[in-house]
């Protein structure tokens, strides 16, 4: 990112040489991030993160006949359909989900109205499971609804091609952050035909559907983290990363009573391990495992930061005391052999200390 | 440590007397709040100071303790004609048990509040005693607190005048120096206050205003849930021209039973016994006391004779509902136990 920078004048839009050649590095960037995303440039609007590209996705859309969105959304999602379909006093209808973590189609479907604003993420943040997206698409198409399709990939964007699991979107978010790349940079990518009013209005960049100068530093990093993302899952490291993972869960499964990995039967993103603990409070676990030296999550945490039961798993049947147990664990590429070991001994030694007293 | 200049106080304290110090803000309230230990703001000031102390901070979601064992009971008291104490709940139920236990699992080997109160320990007995700061004290909201808990907690500033704790927090640059108290219960709003919170989770009912001499209705008040034993206000005036002073709430009767402030003096108040705590040992024994009913309530001699209080000199009446703390005559500063008043 300095390197691309470096000597550039910060203002893109200047009708001078050195404005020029920033707009050509900016430029660069938006054809790099296109061809990872497998869309065209005019396709993408540079956002500041994650949040922002859900909230214009659903804000921006022109009125729908509803606003739908699955039970395990992110609440950048959530608050922004409930927006919408507030301000364009439209239903907002929620889709539920299977025990497994699933949408379920065939209710989803008997649920949507032609023309609706759907949204679904691609997979989710806290337990890891992949929407099928493709068999939605494909059944609103069989039933004949036409639909407007946003889909989330940011938790996906990581270790799943996110041009092939989003095949069927209208729009699709990413953020930089969630791949390494730097933390206040988004993508919305916007497939051509469709009309988008911007939430930020002034000098009409973006194509008119986001204004303010463009944060080309931001956008160059954005461009790396999701070359060298595609470029891991290419070469394979989600699946090894997959072996660590579930090298993780059979350890604390093996060792700990009453732990269940959640959503096993489902298709997951193979850097995430989730599991709830009976018995166990999440927040009480987190202190311990904070004490040593290991970042893991409770899964959802209210404004404040604390820990509360997970509107995902609530959705998904879990019993609430059993939800207040659960913690998430993420592995990178450079999550090693031993840094598993130490982080399931670190959860067993925890979980111990916590229940011996009792 | 609620984001308050006290218990960043007490944090930075510990950390300068050695100790290992862990912050813990506690969540535990949803709704909306304008501070206290409830709001985001509040978080976030209490995580800085931690963070200017080098020690680690955690937030615990203890909401669905706070609304089983504080708001529902509240709630229900005000509906039952009683006014409870929420403060005295939440230290007695969440803060010095729920958290309490949590500490424990989690291996510390003291809870340490901001309270301006003092524990004192000799001869393997912990006392509980008055802050140093008089207009400060709350050594009533602590006065539920027994052995147990009084043996495992640390109140670090009780020793200190408010100025010195604003003294200390602004040498230290610590944001929360110069931070306003709050003074209300935490999860009911200044701009709705009880009357909105209580609308909104029970129903309110108008209520006769009857003389209780003569058993004449003189008035009616649209919220007698509302109303507390000792109040003056919205009662009206008697013909002497001196407000009338609630000394009943009969909800059976949807009633408020009035007394010219005179005649509503009372020289004896009825404790519940069930809910009886002694800081050490037991208050059976007990005869002689000076008891305070409200938080700064100054604290007047009586004697105890079982479930009763009988006062040395007739005071205002006392709601049903508050929390009766008891201090030693001999040693005024001393805490010796506490009850709920009952009607």
């Amino acid at each position: 990112m300095a390197e691309a920078t470096a000597g550039l004048v910060p203002n893109p839009s200047g009708a001078h040489r050195y404005a020029r050649a920033t707009r050509a590095v900016l430029e660069e960037a938006r054809e790099r991030i296109a061809a990872v995303l497998g869309v065209n440039s005019r396709e993408i609007v540079l956002t500041s993160g994650g949040t922002e590209s859900c909230n214009l996705a659903l804000l921006g859309s022109p009125k729908p006949t509803m606003v739908a969105i699955s039970a395990v959304e992110h609440a950048a999602v959530r608050a922004g359909a409930e927006r919408a379909a507030r301000v364009h006093g439209v239903p907002f209808v929620v889709l539920p989900v299977t025990t497994d973590g699933l949408v379920d189609v065939d209710q989803a479907i008997a649920m949507i109205t032609t023309g609706a604003l759907v949204s679904v993420m691609a997979a989710n943040n806290e337990t890891g499971v992949l929407q099928p997206l493709d068999a939605l698409v494909a059944a609103a198409e069989a039933s004949g609804r036409t639909m407007t399709l946003h889909v989330d990939a940011i938790a996906s964007a990581p270790t799943k091609d996110t041009a092939a699991i989003s095949s069927g979107a209208a729009m699709i978010s990413v953020a930089a952050q969630k791949l390494g790349g730097p933390v206040g940079t988004g993508v919305l990518v916007v497939r051509s035909g469709l009309s988008l009013d911007p939430m930020i209005t002034g000098g009409g960049q973006e194509g008119g559907r986001r204004a303010g100068t463009e944060d080309v530093a931001g956008a160059v990093g954005l461009a790396c983290a999701l070359e060298e993302a595609r470029a891991e899952q290419i070469a394979g490291a989600p699946l090894v990363m997959r072996g660590r993972r579930d090298r993780l869960e059979s350890l604390l499964l093996d060792a700990v009573a009453g732990s269940s990995v959640t959503a096993q039967r489902s298709e997951r993103l193979d850097g995430h391990a989730h599991l709830t603990f009976e018995g166990i409070r999440s927040e009480e676990l987190l202190v311990l495992l904070d004490r040593e030296g290991i970042a893991a999550s409770a899964g959802a945490a209210c404004a404040s930061g604390a820990p509360q039961a997970s509107h995902v798993l609530l959705a998904m049947g879990v019993d609430p005391q059993r939800a207040r147990g659960a913690l998430r664990m993420t592995l990178a590429t450079t999550t090693t052999d031993d840094d598993v070991a130490r982080a399931a001994a670190a959860v067993i030694r925890s979980i111990e200390a916590l229940t011996a007293q009792r | 440590m609620s984001g308050g200049v006290d218990s960043s106080v007490a944090a930075s304290m510990l950390v300068e007397q050695g100790h290992e110090v862990t912050g813990v803000t506690l969540k535990l309230w949803g709704g909306p709040s304008d501070s206290g230990c409830c709001s985001v703001a509040d978080v976030e000031d209490a995580r800085h100071v931690a963070a200017q102390l080098a020690i680690d901070h955690h937030v615990f979601n203890m909401g669905e303790e706070f609304e089983e064992h504080v708001v529902a009971p509240y709630v229900a008291a005000h509906a039952a004609g009683h006014t409870p104490n929420p403060c005295v709940e939440c230290n007695r139920h969440l803060k010095f048990d729920a958290l309490l236990e949590v500490s424990r699992r989690l291996g510390f080997e003291a809870l340490a509040t901001g309270h301006h109160a003092q524990v004192v320990r000799h001869d393997g007995v912990t006392e509980l005693r008055r802050g140093a700061d008089g207009a400060k004290d709350q050594s009533y909201v602590l006065s539920m607190l027994e052995q147990e808990q009084l043996s495992e907690i640390l109140l670090p500033i009780g020793s200190m005048t408010k100025t010195d704790v604003r003294d200390h927090a602004s040498a230290r640059g610590l944001r929360t120096s110069n931070k306003a108290e709050s003074q209300d219960t935490c999860f009911i709003e200044s701009s709705g206050g009880r009357r909105r919170f209580l609308a909104e989770r029970s129903t309110l009912h108008q209520g006769a205003i009857i003389e209780q001499a003569t058993g004449r209705v003189v008035g009616s008040i649209d919220d007698l849930e509302l109303v507390t034993v000792g109040q003056r206000q919205r009662l009206g005036v008697d013909e002497n021209g001196e407000r009338r002073v609630a000394v009943k709430i009969d909800i059976g009767r949807r009633a408020v039973l009035v007394a010219s402030p005179a005649d509503s003096l009372i020289s004896e108040v009825a404790i519940d016994l069930g809910t009886t705590t002694a800081t050490t040992g037991s208050l059976e024994d007990r005869e002689a006391v000076l008891v305070q009913f409200r938080s700064h309530g100054e604290a007047v001699a009586g004697t105890l004779q079982g479930d009763r209080v009988i006062l040395d000199t007739p005071i205002n009446p006392v709601a049903s509902g508050q929390t009766a703390a008891f201090y030693d005559p001999a040693d005024p500063a001393r805490v010796l136990g506490s009850a709920l008043v009952r009607s």
